[in-house]
């Protein structure tokens, strides 16, 4: 498999943190996510697949590049070459951390997705009770 | 391959308050070095680390904050970790303090102190982690160690230099109101469950380990012929105290259970039980009952009461 790569031109507008923090998970759509108008070259570790839809095995928090982020499952795209990467602060789970590293030459898709590591110890539930009176 | 990417910056939250509603555990730390001359140097500023998922079910059966070691590991952390990658050293001498903040985003803590003495030789630490192992295994957290930008670092741990790193624990309780409907031998009972002793230093301090029903210090779980009082407080009215059990932890369920058992000889109130406390140790609360519970004496009444279930605090 091959890629060409060329420098991304994606548009990238600022977006309000406070409003996106309020909200939690952020659902949004386009080519929105909070950059700084400059670049970096990163690698990318590894990816796999045969044609389109492939997609990141895995992605780089920018900031610290030697933190590989898994990329959870499922995917969903909507057309060719989407390529994205949506991680967490390894040590900031609260942290959303999304990098617009999607190219390609068509649709450009960027995906709502958030990756909790903790997901599954983040969920508390308050205190509850049973009884009987016998 | 390389490819060109915008750089990110971390969208980090940073108001706090969104955290609640609670029922999560959170820890940070700092290390501090003392040189032989008295000067002093922060190695490591305070930073938030990770809790491991055996340290969340370590929780419900023990100490988790036993010790601290230090390593030289760099690799991430991730939930699933249970030790550190390369241990370098290990303090099992730890002096405690405890309270809870008082005001929301509420949360009880815990700080340990472990000093460390000189190593006799340099040495390089860039990993942490506090547990109840030995070696630097079953670990309630690891982490790198961050330098103040953020970014993984390795400090360097001089001769003769006494290290010590502060480890503060914190549980995050459950603030807000929550209404039950509960069916007590064919009457249903109404109601609202709501913390207890909010922001009490000396009830809702992080406790090593979570138990229910038997209660922290002086406090145990108790009946009341009154209603619920403020979230920073108990019920009111007529009070009994019930025999209280810790039920035995379920591996895996991050739950701490408990019964509580009013015989036929006490809480036998003659407007009825309006009320009840837990004083349990991951965080208290108190529960109302409307229509009060009409108890006689020829009622044994038995309340199997849970703590919620507890995780990572975002």
């Amino acid at each position: 498999m091959s890629y060409s790569c060329s420098r991304i031109t994606t548009p990238m507008y600022p977006v309000d943190l406070d409003e996106r923090a309020a909200s939690g998970v952020p659902a949004f759509s386009g080519l929105v996510w909070v950059v700084e108008n400059e670049h970096a070259e990163t690698e990318v570790p590894s990816f796999s697949g045969t044609h389109e839809q492939t997609l990141f095995q895995g992605v780089y928090d920018l900031e610290k590049p030697e933190a590989l982020v898994a990329v959870p499952s499922p995917f969903s795209g909507t057309h060719v070459k989407t390529l994205f990467a949506v991680g967490y602060d390894l040590e900031k789970p609260e942290a959303l951390v999304a990098a617009p590293s999607f190219f390609g030459t068509h649709v450009q898709t960027l995906f709502p997705i958030s990756y909790n590591r903790e997901t599954a110890h983040a969920t508390t539930s308050p205190p509850s009770f049973t009884g009987s009176l016998v | 391959m390389n490819i060109w990417v915008p750089k990110i910056k971390i969208l980090e939250n940073t108001r706090e308050a969104l955290v609640v509603p609670g029922g999560g555990v959170a820890g940070f730390f700092e290390i501090t070095g003392q040189l032989p001359d008295g000067r002093r140097r922060v190695l490591a500023q305070r930073q938030k680390n990770l809790i491991t998922d055996g340290g969340l079910n370590r929780w419900g059966t023990g100490a988790v904050l036993t010790n601290c070691s230090l390593g030289s590991g760099t690799t991430p952390p991730t939930v699933l970790d249970t030790n550190l990658v390369s241990f370098v050293a290990q303090q099992n001498s730890v002096t405690t303090t405890t309270g809870a903040e008082t005001s929301s985003p509420y949360y009880g803590w815990s700080r340990k102190s472990y000093v460390f003495n000189p190593p006799g030789a340099d040495k390089n630490i860039s990993e942490i982690g506090v547990g109840w192992g030995t070696g630097g295994v079953n670990l309630w957290s690891r982490s790198l160690i961050k330098d103040v930008a953020g970014d993984p670092t390795t400090i360097t741990w001089r001769a003769d230099e006494t290290l010590t790193v502060t480890y503060e624990a914190r549980m995050y309780p459950w603030e807000d109101d929550n209404p039950h409907s509960t069916v007590i031998s064919g009457v249903t009972y109404d109601g609202i469950i709501r913390p207890a002793y909010l922001g009490g230093a000396a009830q809702n301090y992080f406790y090593d380990s979570a138990h229910l029903a038997t209660g922290k210090g002086p406090y145990a779980s108790t009946l009341y012929s009154g209603t619920i009082g403020a979230a920073t407080g108990i019920p009111s009215g007529t009070t009994a105290s019930p025999t209280r059990t810790n039920s035995a932890y379920s591996s895996g369920s991050l739950v701490a259970n408990g019964v509580l058992t009013a015989g036929p000889t006490i809480a036998n109130f003659a407007g009825g039980i309006g009320a009840f406390w837990v004083a349990c140790t991951t965080a208290m609360w108190q529960c109302s009952l409307v229509p009060t519970l009409a108890k006689l004496n020829t009622h044994t009444l038995t309340l199997n009461v849970n703590s919620g279930v507890w995780g990572r605090q975002p």
